[in-house]
């Protein structure tokens, strides 16, 4: 009995997290928020489809590079500490999502990547709004599909990405 | 020469030029480019299928510097290890598909001049030791700078930063340190340029850079003088309270176009020149700026949204009040602002141009006491009083000609009812008493002349009897005819105080206006 009252309790407090992320991952609710942010990470998806994968990790260098510069939280560490940060962050978030027996979602934007995105930004201090997260969002899917599943799974850093 | 002939031959020039211009270059391998360098020390009209590692590159003995003219290298340019032995030029419309140099350390110059880089221009982490150039030539990819050290001179000059869609990213210069004097002139960077961080230990020079999206600076430490003259650039972020940017001696903007500039928390030691520069359409920020330098000038600047110079500590500021008002009131400065300039601008003897300052000066505080929560209701009876009679009718005794137009509508409107009433008469003295009894005191008709003229007359009655009581003129010869109605003595003495009050408002103004009446004042009361 206490058993069904623990596991019960643990996929409420899970959907509880994961909710925002469903929500945002349901086509069907569409508020002009989240249009929008179809809209960027659409585009931006697009945009680089057929650009190499390493400078497409550049691209992705340069978003939260910009992101960092736009303000910090006094004390906190600096700009190029916070942009290594998150992307080591976001590197292992992606890495524990999709190597570790989980099937990849087909869904995009992948509510699994937006989560590793403002997970890895969190981690950081970054400020990022709501276009910030579609665009990196969008690259780090890219640089997702690029690789194969092996290879991204060894990687240690986006810097090794060729 | 008939004119079939020259088309003819005009056609032949056409073609053979075309050919020569599409001329395929003779190939060889990178190999084979060693070999030739290390014989040499240059290539000249060549495309290499491969990459070239400079660490391999070895220039014969006696030879200063590796040329490669008119290059087309369809790999990378990179490096294995440290740069080439010698100077490596690459000039004369070489083109190069990448250069990836990230992590490389040079002993020895670079320059790129009159290239191409199509793709990748990655110099992340590397150090260069002796000078970097690039010279007019463009770059149609990635550019990346971040976290590079120069120890030499640098000069990136006339170059242009175009990337092609879709890279969209800025050219970033994060994180770099420039030891000795920097020079951008003239370049221009498409999608922007990022200078977050930098440390720049000599003189940065940007004159006539063109970064017409974003340009940023910020918590970037100018060692030396910073010259921006006759940039172009979008949208100019040199920080703000959490990364504000530090001027040693000269920012030099003059001259310079943005779309915005925001300079919140800098400390500008030396003098800041915003001569004839232009912001528009955003705004001038210069929150909690600190410019300490001995000429900070603002004369010709043009703000086409708001000036914010909350908090800014300004020394020895030159400014012409006329040209930064609309901006300056567009951001409601406080009489913090407000109060410094007017100070300076009397320091400065433009005692026209403080008076203005003074009037704006006046209206804040007024308005800043009325948003008082505590206020009295007297008190804010006394201030909207304040306000409306002094402020509005005189300017805060700043605007004589307001306040004598406001007499004289008084005086034609305060006219028009003695003009108009049957019941009040005028007459003129048949004599002048030796005292005179007030103006508006009516008087028996045996001692006034009672004339039945025309309307015309009676109308120039009144408006001569009316200005001579609002402005009590001596001896002057009407009077009402007696009897008059109560409530006709009630508005003749109004006419008369209100045109005390209007005396009052008029002499005080001209007391601030005018220097003479100041002086006499002064001696009067000193």
């Amino acid at each position: 009995m206490m058993r069904i009252v623990t596991a019960s309790l643990h996929s409420l407090a899970a959907l509880t997290l994961l909710a925002p992320v469903l929500l945002l991952a349901q086509p069907t609710s569409s508020s002009p928020d989240e249009a929008r942010f179809r809209e960027i990470y659409q585009r931006q998806y697009n945009a680089v489809k057929g650009v190499a994968s390493d400078m497409v990790v550049m691209e992705l260098r340069d978003r939260i590079e910009l992101v960092a510069s736009r303000g910090s939280q006094v004390g906190a560490a600096s700009n190029d500490r916070r942009v290594r940060g998150f992307e080591s962050a976001l590197l292992q978030g992606l890495q524990a999502a999709h190597c570790q027996g989980a099937t990849a979602t087909a869904a995009r934007p992948s509510p699994a990547v937006i989560e590793k995105v403002n997970s890895a930004a969190t981690a950081q201090r970054l400020r990022t709004e709501s276009a910030d997260v579609a665009e990196v969002s969008a690259l780090a899917q890219r640089l997702l599909d690029s690789q194969p599943r092996e290879r991204w799974c060894a990687l240690k850093s986006l810097d090794d990405i060729r | 020469m008939n004119r079939r002939l020259r088309l003819l031959i005009g056609a032949l020039v056409t073609l053979i030029s075309g050919e020569v211009l599409c001329e395929a270059l003779p190939r060889m391998t990178s190999q084979a480019a060693y070999k030739q360098i290390s014989r040499t020390g240059e290539l000249r009209r060549m495309q290499i299928d491969g990459d070239l590692d400079v660490a391999k590159m070895r220039a014969p003995t006696g030879v200063k510097r590796i040329v490669l003219r008119e290059v087309h290298l369809e790999g990378k340019l990179f490096s294995s290890g440290g740069g080439p032995s010698v100077e490596l030029q690459i000039v004369d419309q070489s083109r190069v598909r990448d250069i990836d140099l990230r992590n490389s350390h040079w002993k020895t110059a670079l320059l790129i001049e009159n290239s191409v880089v199509r793709d990748r221009a990655w110099f992340d982490g590397a150090q260069f030791d002796a000078a970097f150039t690039l010279h007019a030539s463009v770059f149609n990819g990635q550019t990346i700078f971040r976290n590079t050290r120069f120890a030499a001179p640098v000069e990136i000059t006339s170059s242009q930063f175009e990337p092609a869609a879709p890279v969209t990213s800025s050219v970033s210069f994060a994180d770099a340190r420039f030891a000795a004097p920097a020079r951008f002139d003239r370049s221009s960077f498409k999608t922007g340029v990022r200078f977050d961080t930098t440390r720049f230990d000599a003189d940065a020079s940007f004159i006539g850079v063109a970064a017409p999206v974003r340009a940023s600076w910020r918590n970037v430490i100018f060692g030396g003088d910073a010259e921006f003259r006759f940039c172009r650039l979008g949208d100019a972020d040199f920080g703000d309270a959490e990364q504000m940017s530090v001027f040693m001696h000269l920012a030099d903007f003059r001259g310079c176009k943005m779309t915005s500039l925001r300079l919140d928390y800098a400390d500008i030691r030396g003098d800041m020149l915003l001569v004839n520069a232009q912001i528009a359409p955003g705004d001038l920020s210069l929150v909690q700026a600190s410019l300490r330098g001995a000429n900070n000038d603002f004369r010709g600047l043009h703000v086409g949204g708001r000036l914010d110079l909350q908090g800014a500590q300004i020394a020895n500021l030159q400014l012409q009040w006329n040209e930064i008002r609309p901006a300056l009131l567009r951001s409601s400065p406080g009489s913090d602002v407000l109060r410094p300039l007017q100070s300076r601008l009397e320091e400065l003897k433009k005692d026209d141009e403080a008076r203005e300052v003074s009037a704006v000066l006046a209206h804040r505080l007024n308005s800043e006491r009325l948003a008082q929560a505590d206020m009295p209701m007297d008190d804010k009876a006394t201030l909207w009083f304040e306000r409306v009679v002094w402020g509005s009718a005189t300017g805060y005794g700043t605007r004589l000609g307001r306040i004598v137009g406001v007499a004289l509508t008084c005086w034609l409107l305060l006219a028009l009812p003695i003009a108009l009433a049957r019941q009040l008469r005028l007459g003129t003295l048949r004599s002048m008493p030796e005292k005179c009894p007030p103006l508006h005191q009516a008087l028996t008709s045996d001692t006034l002349d009672i004339e039945r003229g025309s309307p015309l007359t009676r109308a120039a009655h009144s408006l001569a009897y009316t200005f001579a009581l609002m402005f009590t003129l001596p001896d002057f010869h009407l009077r009402p005819v007696e009897p008059v109605p109560g409530r006709w003595h009630a508005y003749l003495l109004l006419i008369r105080g209100i045109g005390v009050c209007l005396l009052a408002l008029i002499a005080l103004t001209l007391a601030k206006v005018s220097p003479i009446i100041q002086a006499v004042l002064g001696k009067i009361v000193g």
